[in-house]
């Protein structure tokens, strides 16, 4: 059996392949790509692309869960799920001690508390306001003049605390405008936006109330940010775990679902 | 809502019925047109022979027909600020709107007198505040103390009851009228029969398959509300719960083939009434009560002691109880409606049925183990209703009562 998991997410579509079953032995694959306006398009090359990887196309796939905030535009999906249950499920088969996921994309953050069986009990989103997503990054560098992978290698240079009043992601550029302005070093803003995400984050994981010994994972595309991790780490006073890729997580969870459905 | 009930094309006459006279009387000036808060003691308006209109009815009214808006741009261009409650900007718009001429929604009557009392909330008095000054028209407050724990009842009852007093007085010096204690028992008689009735078709949706879900009786708040001093309420009661009795009898359901029966938490969001529906019914979900009928639900109302009786309906309206009494209801009507699990609906802009949402949400799903989601939005703001996320926690909620019942 040959399933894909479909994360449509408002910046990045990821796909993640499963082989398993009689004559595979097991295998993965997968790809990612901007989303663009053309969902269904761009869904079809992305897991043409995973499919690819191990010589295979995209009628090959028998089964597809689509997720994310595209998942219900995809005609070939063979049946939708949310990111929240599609995260939880990846996340646990990563880390089957965990409770707590994390997951920050473009405009998107969430946090799952699970029980210890993996059992979803609550879960929290942010609202309307980027703030603590993967865009308020973006903003900010685009302000800064620096590319989005360096924001994160600049601010570790910081030797100065600055604390954004902003938490809109609209007011926070004309904050960083006011800053630079103000000749604030690039590192200390660079810095201060990273905490502003890690703290409307934090606020989001405390809603949900977590165990104290919660095991927390982080996934979404900000996890591979090294600083806003490191922000929430100390905000937490845990470690937090960080799988290799941690954008396709949620995929890969839509991927174990699309073998469960069987 | 895809069964139509009969009561459905008789509360629409009736809703026709009141607007029409609201409309005559506006003409005619043969009675005084007062405007009133929910939870006030509206019986003492109807005994003195006030014509009474409801603004947080109408606003809701405007939220369904998708005229809100206008309305609060009414009010943004004077400067209210988005996050007041839309309600009152609603309300003040359409005010203003109607004043200056340029035309409001089906605009309630001019009225005459104002009452309101701040059992809702606090914003309330403000936004009648604004109505009275615009309106150069008197208005009573009556102040109705939280009911919390380490407050006495008799003690708040009996304060309610001074003002009430108070009330009566200054509406004999403004109709130049005597108060009819004999009008007032039987507007309290009326009333008290209303509210079984209205009892009497909640609890109806106790049964499974539910007879109406909580999108067809929604609208039956209207009758309980504006007419129960007319004894066409309780008769409307009367024949829904034949109804609703029949559908019970011969299994019928208000949506068929539904899997799970839910709760709902907060003011609908009356703009999105019949897309929520439609969403819910696509995951198998049936919302079957919610603790907002309770706002409606006047149980305290006793023709043996009618002055007391008011006052009392007035100190234990359901929004003037702790957090502590609105946590066991919403425990117990789960219990008692067997539901699978709940939408709390976030209001934007009404803090006060809000604020309670979050501790009320974890409570149920800690101690009933049921799966909850909140849900963010607004009354009548169709700009804060964020479809997008909703969606997803509205699935989320699915997949979660799935896995349970696995
Ligand atoms: S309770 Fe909410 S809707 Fe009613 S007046 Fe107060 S803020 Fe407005």
């Amino acid at each position: 059996m040959i399933v894909a998991g479909l994360d449509i997410g408002s910046t990045t579509t990821k796909a993640v392949i499963l082989g398993f079953g009689q004559g595979f032995g097991g295998f993965y694959s997968d790809s990612m790509k901007p989303t663009g306006i053309d969902m269904p398009s761009v869904s079809k090359e992305v897991i043409g692309e995973a499919a690819g990887k191990v010589r295979l196309s995209f009628n090959d796939i028998e089964r597809i869960v689509s997720t994310g905030y595209g998942r219900i535009s995809v005609p070939f999906r063979t049946r939708e799920m949310t990111e929240i249950t599609c995260n939880a499920t990846g996340v646990r088969k990563l880390y089957p001690q965990a409770t707590l996921a994390v997951d920050i994309g473009g405009q998107d953050s969430k946090v799952i508390k699970m029980d210890a069986s993996g059992r979803i009990l609550a879960f929290a989103m942010n609202d309307r306001c980027a703030a603590g997503t993967g865009q308020f990054l973006e903003g900010a560098a685009r302000t800064l003049g620096v590319s989005i992978d360096d924001l994160a290698k600049i601010s570790r240079e910081s030797k100065r605390k600055i604390t954004m009043n902003s938490t809109c992601a609209v007011f926070a550029q004309t904050e960083i405008v006011s800053l630079i302005t103000g000749r604030a070093k690039t590192e200390d803003i660079a810095a201060a936006v990273h905490e502003a995400v890690a703290n409307r984050v934090y606020g989001l994981i405390r809603s949900v109330n977590p165990e104290p010994a919660a095991q927390i994972v982080m996934t979404g595309g900000v996890a591979r940010n090294a600083a806003v991790v490191g922000s929430l780490e100390r905000m937490l006073d845990r470690e937090i775990l960080v799988p290799n890729n941690p954008q396709v997580v949620t995929a890969y969870g839509a991927a174990l679902l699309a073998e469960d459905l069987g | 809502m895809n069964q139509r009930l009969e009561a459905q094309h008789r509360l629409g006459g009736l809703i026709q019925k009141h607007y029409g006279r609201a409309r005559e009387i506006e003409r005619t000036r043969e009675q005084p047109i007062a405007w009133a808060s929910t939870g006030a003691p509206n019986e003492i308006l109807w005994a003195m022979g006030f014509f009474v209109q409801f603004p947080e009815a109408y606003a809701a009214t405007c939220g369904a027909r998708h005229a809100a808006h206008a309305h609060c741009a009414v009010t943004e261009a004077r400067g209210y600020e988005r996050h007041l409650c839309t309600y009152c900007r609603n309300s003040i718009g359409a005010s203003l709107a109607e004043m200056e001429g340029t035309g409001a929604f089906e605009p309630l009557a001019r009225p005459d007198f104002l009452l309101v009392s701040n059992n809702s909330c606090i914003l309330i008095t403000k936004w009648w505040e604004h109505l009275s000054h615009y309106w150069k028209i008197p208005m009573i407050n009556i102040d109705s103390p939280l009911v919390v724990p380490g407050m006495d009842r008799g003690d708040i009852i009996g304060h309610v009851k001074r003002q009430c007093i108070d009330l009566i007085q200054f509406l004999e010096d403004f109709t130049k009228k005597r108060f009819d204690h004999d009008r007032m028992k039987e507007i309290v008689e009326n009333g008290k029969r209303s509210a079984d009735g209205y009892r009497g078709m909640l609890d109806a949706s106790r049964h499974d398959p539910v007879p109406a879900s909580f999108f067809d009786l929604i609208g039956h708040n209207f009758p309980n509300l504006v007419l129960r001093y007319d004894p066409a309420s309780a008769e409307h009661y009367e024949q829904m719960k034949t109804e609703l009795d029949m559908r019970i009898a011969g299994g019928v359901a208000a949506a068929p083939g539904m899997k799970y029966r839910l709760y709902w938490d907060g003011v609908p969001y009356w703009f999105a009434i019949r897309n929520l529906y439609e969403k819910l019914r696509n995951f198998g979900m049936s919302l079957v009560t919610s603790t907002y009928f309770e706002v409606f639900a006047f149980e305290n109302l006793d023709p043996s002691h009618p002055l007391d009786s008011v006052a009392e309906n007035t100190a234990m309206f359901y929004l003037n109880r702790s957090v502590g009494y609105k946590t066991e209801t919403t425990e117990r009507i789960f219990r008692d409606f067997h539901l699978d699990g709940g939408v709390f609906a976030y209001a934007s802009s009404c803090k006060p049925f809000s604020i309670s949402m979050h501790y009320i949400a974890d409570t149920v799903r800690k101690k009933l183990g049921a799966p909850v989601t909140i849900i963010e939005g607004d009354l009548v703001d169709e700009t804060f209703y964020d479809e997008e996320r909703n969606n997803t926690k509205l699935q989320a909620l699915a997949e979660a009562l799935a896995a349970k019942r696995k």
